[in-house]
Order: C-alpha cells, then structure tokens, then sequence
C-alpha cells in the first residue's frame, strides 16, 4: 500500500469530490422540486393527471440512469441547436431520474396523514393556514426524513455514473489519477471508503429516525 | 433542424441483437448468483446468533453503500479479474445486499409464535423453516424481490464501462459510426422498458397465482374441518 499517490493528488481529488457533492445537492433539490407537483398529480382524484404521472414515473424508474444520462445527453444538443456541456446533461439527466423516486417518497409522505387530523384541528379552531403549518407539515416532514435521506445515500452513489458522459467528479477524477499512476489497489480502496463513509453513517441515521418512528406510533405518542 | 433518421436501427440491428444477448447474460449469471447469494445472507442473519447478524451486516452495510461503477472498477483493475467475471460478480455483490435486507425483512414478518408451534408438534427447525416459514415469507417478498430484479437488469447497463459489449455499449457504438446516437439510445431504452415491465408483469402473474392456490388450499382445510 502506497498512501502517498492519493496525498500528492489530492487537490484535484478534493475538486472532483466538490463536483460530486454539488450535483449531489443539486440532483435532491431539483428531484424534490419537480417531484412534489408529480406526487400531487399521482395522488389526483381525476384519471387523467394521476394515469399521466404514473406512466413518467415508471418510464423513468424501468430505465436505467446510464441510458437515461446518454439521451438526454443525445438529445438536448438537437433541442437547443448548440453544444451543451457534458455537466448541464448529466446535471438534468440525474434531476429527471430523481424526480420519479422523491414523487412516490411524497405522495408516501402526504398519504401518511390521516384527513381526520384536518377535521380535528379545524373543529379546534386552527386556521387553514395553521392546520397546514403545525399539524400536517411536521407530520409529513417526520415521515418522510427517513425515505429522504436513504434517498441522499442513493444519488450520492449514483452521480459516479456520470464518469461516461466525461464530467470530471470524485470518480473520474480518481480514474484520471490511475491511468496516470498505476495505483489502482490504492485508488480504487480510497474511492470505495469515500462513497461509503458517508453513506454507511447517513443510511444508519435514516435507519435509527424510522425506528424511532416507528416506536412513536407503537406507544401512541403521536409522530 | 435536427431530422431523425430511424432506419439506422434496421441498419445496425445485428449490433443491437448482440448487445440485448449480453445484456440477457449478464441479467441470468448476476441474478440468479444475487438470489441465491441474497438468499443465504438473508436467511443467516434472521437466525438469533449475535455473530450471524454481525456478519451479514456487515456484508450488507459494504455492498449497499458503495456504487456499483466502484465495485467493477475495484474488481477489473484492483483485482484484476477479468472484464465478465468482474461484472458478473460485482452485480451479484451489489445486489444480493438488497435481496438479504428483503429476505430478511420477509423471514422476520412471519410471526416467531409459528415457529414455537412447529417446534412443539415435534417438527425440527430446519422443517419449520423449510414447510412453514419459507412459503409464506416468499409471497411476502415477492414484491419488493422483483423490484430488485429489475433493478439487476437495469444495472447491467454499468458493465459497459469495463468495456463488456452489452445493449447500452453498443449504442454508443452506433453513435460512433453514424452520429446516430439519440436513435440508438431510444430503441435501447424502449428495450429496457418491454423487459423491465416483463418482469413486474410476470411477477403480479406469479403472486396472484400463489395467493389464490393458498387461499384454495385454506378453503379446502376448512372444508374438511367443517363438520358436515
């Protein structure tokens, strides 16, 4: 083992690790955003907005995210008419994958509460307003917390893929340093500790906030 | 304006063709090791053994929470297996985690009174797992069994960049000599979707089956209770 080939290489590791986390943020902001509209549409009483958003959202989720990542990157260039950069692609590629996954984790969150609670509060004499911003809210934010964060874990380990479109993240990053190195034992070992670092910690705090969860129903302390 | 020009999928159909075969391949040898290797881990760390869990845990926490891309990377330059090999074996790695968390889960549904029951009509613990506990967890796991499967055949998709020639490598193969690359990667993707819904369709088949000859079995036990 030869620690000092990731030492001597690690500002550029660290500026790919930058990308990796920015797209990461990025891709669960741009999933919650487009996905919440998309869980109300699935949760619809009409047919037709409920059938429109339960075809994208499982044409998106039986496809994979590599395929999906090459045709947007195919595709935008035709739409637009110019080059458009690899980053921007792969950026809209994983925001449009994560969409149909944070959809279903809302509509989730939103079923979890019971209507009666609505009725309850508003015979309490609670505004709409209020009803909405202390009885439903915290409901449909604790409930979701552990779903989101699994979730994080996910999009965390997905953005790797998008080393095939040549974005340089924390992956191709690394990649780049091996092919000029050598040093794969070495690099591949500290590739594989940095994605699961983060994710055997957060995935550990989603498992501890759904037991929690689930102790809070079981003695009937609420949510 | 950019045309679309489709008949370059008639014209590169034999590279299609080849790249679905190796998809299929890399689907059957990876799943069928995921399963069994899921199964295993699954089952072992529903035992009561503190060591047992610790274990499996830990295999579980490792293959879940590092990327697939890693994992053949690891093995193809790290480990210097070779290009199949390496993909067949991360796939498996990669998602037999999932399948032993969903086993898992299943086995530890089916309530422990069953168990003691079995035990004390004389049976041993390998018959009550084996008649008792395994049939009912497995219509329990079905469903979310499947999801994995689909998520197998999805993910082979990532062999391609190890350089295995399967249905997403050779789109780009198509992009390559013709420029055609947004065709290709429509009619690979509208492959990807027949056999994803394929699969949740066989399934349903299979567990609507499954539930309907179990409730025929209880109405037939009842029957027979019945005094008449």
């Amino acid at each position: 083992m030869d620690v000092s080939v990731i030492l001597d290489n690690l500002p550029f590791l660290l500026e790919g690790f930058k990308t990796t986390l920015e797209l990461t943020v990025l891709t669960l902001c741009g999933g919650l955003f487009f996905g919440a509209p998309l869980a109300f549409a699935r949760s619809a009483q009409a047919a037709l907005p409920r059938y429109f958003s339960l075809a994208i959202i499982e044409t998106i989720r039986g496809t994979p995210i590599l395929m999906l990542i090459f045709w947007i990157y195919f595709l935008l260039p035709r739409l637009v008419g110019v080059a458009v950069p690899a980053y921007a692609a792969g950026l809209i590629a994983l925001i449009v994958f994560n969409t149909a996954y944070s959809a279903e984790i809302v509509r989730a969150g939103i079923q979890s509460v019971e209507l009666s609670n609505i009725d309850a509060a508003r015979a309490g004499g609670l505004s709409w307003f209020q009803t909405a911003r202390y009885i439903i809210m915290p409901q449909v934010l604790s409930n979701m917390t552990p779903a989101l964060l699994s979730q994080g874990v996910m999009v965390y380990k997905t953005t790797s893929l998008i080393y095939v479109i040549g974005v340089v993240d924390f992956f191709r990053a690394a990649t780049i340093i091996d092919n000029r190195e050598f040093k794969s034992v070495e690099i591949f070992t500290f590739v594989a500790l940095v994605y699961f670092i983060p994710c055997a910690v957060i995935s550990r705090i989603s498992r501890k906030a759904e037991m929690k969860r689930a102790y809070g129903f079981q003695v009937g302390r609420g949510v | 304006m950019y045309k679309f020009y489709w008949p370059v999928l008639w014209q590169y159909r034999a590279i299609i063709l080849d790249g679905l075969l190796v998809t299929l391949v890399l689907f059957f040898s990876g799943g069928i090791a995921a399963i069994v290797l899921g199964t295993i881990f699954g089952a072992i760390s529903a035992i009561p053994s503190r060591l047992a869990r610790v274990a499996c845990e830990f295999y579980v926490e490792i293959n879940r929470n590092t990327p697939l891309i890693v994992k053949l990377f690891f093995l193809y330059f790290a480990f210097g297996l070779e290009a199949y090999p390496a993909a067949i074996f991360g796939l498996a790695l990669h998602q037999s985690a999932y399948l032993a968390e969903v086993v898992r889960s299943g086995i530890q549904s089916i309530s422990k009174g069953q168990m003691e029951a079995g035990l004390s009509t004389g049976l041993s613990r390998a018959q009550v797992m084996r008649r008792i506990i395994f049939p009912q967890a497995f219509i329990i796991v079905l469903p979310p069994a499947t999801t994995q499967i689909i998520e197998t055949l999805k993910n082979t998709s990532v062999a391609m960049t190890i350089a295995i020639p399967e249905l997403t490598f050779q789109t780009q193969h198509i992009e390559a000599y013709s420029f055609r690359g947004f065709e290709a990667a429509t009619a690979a993707t509208v492959i990807y979707l027949l056999m994803s819904f394929g699969i949740s369709a066989a399934a349903l088949a299979a567990e609507w089956k499954l539930r309907s000859r179990r409730l025929r079995a209880y109405s037939v036990g009842i029957d027979r209770l019945a005094p008449t």
